[in-house]
């Protein structure tokens, strides 16, 4: 009989071992408690889970595992999904009648546990800790214990700019912030909170951006759109890039090109690299529509996201040029720069604007050494610049800067 | 409108089937509390078949289960207003509540209802009238999304 069902072998647990069990803290109740925390008759703190109800025999079997108080906290506060919880701890099984008294109860190691016997992995304990986003990572050189740095770096990526270009599209016409770097209650919106990492793939779960308390910090709250708005706008977009993403349709007939640049933009950056430890992407979370199956992006998917990309980019009217020249004026807060001394220009010198914080680095080394840098930057229907590319303007590098990926 | 108004009411035969069930009969005093309301609204609860059957509707009472628990109570069945606070559920219990979220349109014929949201803040009472057996309550449920 497997370990689940056998209640009667050496693994048995004496009840007065046991104890009553009687709950000390219910933390899930529905027709009854269903989680809950009790003593044993030892006095060790255990969490007990509901996992079935066995009508023929009339008992409800728990799993009863030993824990701590600030592992419950953990669960409380959504740091840690019951599955994890109940991981922690020695693990008993206990039948109890249904007067709620234990009957029977037997030793188990946790992985003898069926698998759809316990919570889907990444459950939280109550509906409003479920995180609003779940990234997770995986690859074949993606193990427990054996991550690679990069893995962690995409993750960060995603966590802090991944919907920038997303949210930026969807508060288009709140003009103060149209170049340079968005303002700080901008950048609150996506870059979302980690509410909890797992390994083994790697999983970073993130809460939702609370918006109650910032929609009077606005300096014009009276400009439409809304924080809420222009949340509820950037999301409804993520989902419907995430659904065109994997699947074989073009980009809609009559699609808005601004707002498919950003959904195409945030994409690339969720997605998997073309190279690299990270091969698939699985995407869920109330914020993108899908609590029960994530999507999957595929290297498949990156590759559809950046020909999409490419391709909307060549129909868009501008310009892109390369320019070479001495950073000398670099705004930090506004992300924005001025080159000088460039070769072919009347003014002998140009603004640009970084595309994100990404291109720094270089930017800020460049204009404290006063190095000369090849800046690959494109133009629309704006005045301004944008940097796609800047690199130092050395001999062996100045050849293989081209166009922006 | 009170409990006892609903012992008069003429539903629709195939939802519901008479029977002499002892819930409303054995009702204890002030049961449903005071607060409750007639039902009404859209409610959900997780079950094991598609359709929904009666083993997945029936009460403690019914079920000669928590017999230490509030009597009243024991006389309710556990419903969700919320669909995702259901989905939850069926993610979080699939041993028990398995994978099926099941969802009703209430009306003040089919009993009453009254907001006990504890740790769940959709979760709700739901008192069943007399003439709905647990067959009848099944019947009313049709499940929306398996999990």
């Amino acid at each position: 009989m497997a370990p689940w069902s056998n209640g009667k072998s050496d693994r048995t647990v004496p009840l007065d071992v046991v104890g009553k069990l009687t709950p000390k803290e219910v933390l899930y109740d529905f027709d009854g408690p269903c989680i809950f925390t009790a003593e044993t008759a030892f006095g060790t703190l255990v969490l007990a889970y509901l996992a079935e109800d066995l009508e023929e025999e009339r008992r409800l079997r728990y799993i009863v595992s030993t824990t701590s108080p600030a592992t419950i906290e953990d669960m409380k506060r959504g740091a840690l999904s019951v599955r994890e919880a109940l991981r922690r701890g020695s693990v008993w099984i206990v039948d109890f009648d249904y007067a709620l008294d234990p009957k029977d109860a037997w030793s188990i190691a946790f992985d003898e546990i069926p698998d759809d016997i316990l919570p889907v992995p990444g459950t939280m304990l109550w509906p409003h800790l479920e995180p609003g986003l779940c990234v997770k990572l995986d690859g074949e050189d993606i193990r427990e214990g054996s991550i690679p740095a990069s893995v962690f770096l995409q993750a960060a990526e995603i966590a802090a700019k991944a919907f920038k270009p997303i949210f930026e599209w969807a508060a288009r016409d709140l003009r103060e912030f149209k170049d340079g770097r968005p303002p700080n209650w901008l950048r609150d919106l996506y870059g979302l909170p980690t509410q909890r990492v797992a390994f083994g793939s790697l999983e970073v779960a993130f809460g939702r951006v609370d918006v109650g308390s910032r929609q009077t910090q606005l300096a014009f709250p009276e400009i439409l759109p809304t924080v809420v708005e222009i949340q509820e706008a950037a999301w409804e977009a993520v989902r419907e890039g995430l659904q065109w993403a994997i699947g074989g349709e073009s980009l809609p007939a009559e699609h808005d090109t601004d707002k498919w640049l950003a959904i195409l933009e945030s994409l690339k950056r969720i997605a998997p690299p073309s190279t690299g430890a990270v091969s698939n992407v699985h995407v869920s979370g109330n914020l993108v529509g899908r609590t029960d199956r994530p999507i999957t992006l595929s290297r498949r998917s990156t590759k559809r996201i950046r020909d999409a990309l490419t391709d909307l980019k060549r129909r868009q009217p501008g310009e892109l040029r390369l320019f070479k020249g001495r950073v000398r004026e670099l705004d930090l807060d506004q992300l924005t720069m001025i080159l000088r001394g460039v070769e072919g220009d009347p003014n002998n010198e140009v603004s640009f604007e970084l595309e994100d914080d990404s291109l720094l680095e270089i930017a800020r080394d460049a204009h404290y050494h006063q190095i000369e840098v090849v800046v690959a930057a494109q133009r629309t229907d704006k005045n301004i610049w944008t940097v796609a590319r800047i690199e130092f303007s050395l001999p062996e590098n100045t050849s293989d800067i081209g166009e922006p990926s | 409108m009170t409990p006892d108004d609903l012992k008069d009411t003429n539903l629709d035969s195939n939802e519901v089937e008479d029977n002499d069930s002892l819930l409303e009969d054995d009702l204890p005093p002030n049961c449903p509390p005071p607060d409750a309301e007639p039902a009404n609204g859209t409610v959900f609860r997780c079950c094991k078949n598609n359709p929904p059957a009666a083993s997945d509707m029936l009460t403690h009472v019914e079920r000669e289960q928590a017999l230490n628990a509030d009597p009243c109570l024991r006389r309710a069945l556990s419903v969700l207003r919320s669909e995702e606070d259901a989905r939850h559920q069926a993610r979080l219990f699939r041993g028990w509540k398995t994978k099926f979220v099941a969802k009703a349109e209430l009306t003040r014929q089919h009993g009453w209802c009254l907001a006990t949201p504890a740790r769940l803040p959709s979760h709700t009472s739901w008192w069943p009238a007399k003439s709905l057996n647990p067959q009848a309550r099944a019947s009313l449920f049709t499940v929306t999304c398996e999990v």
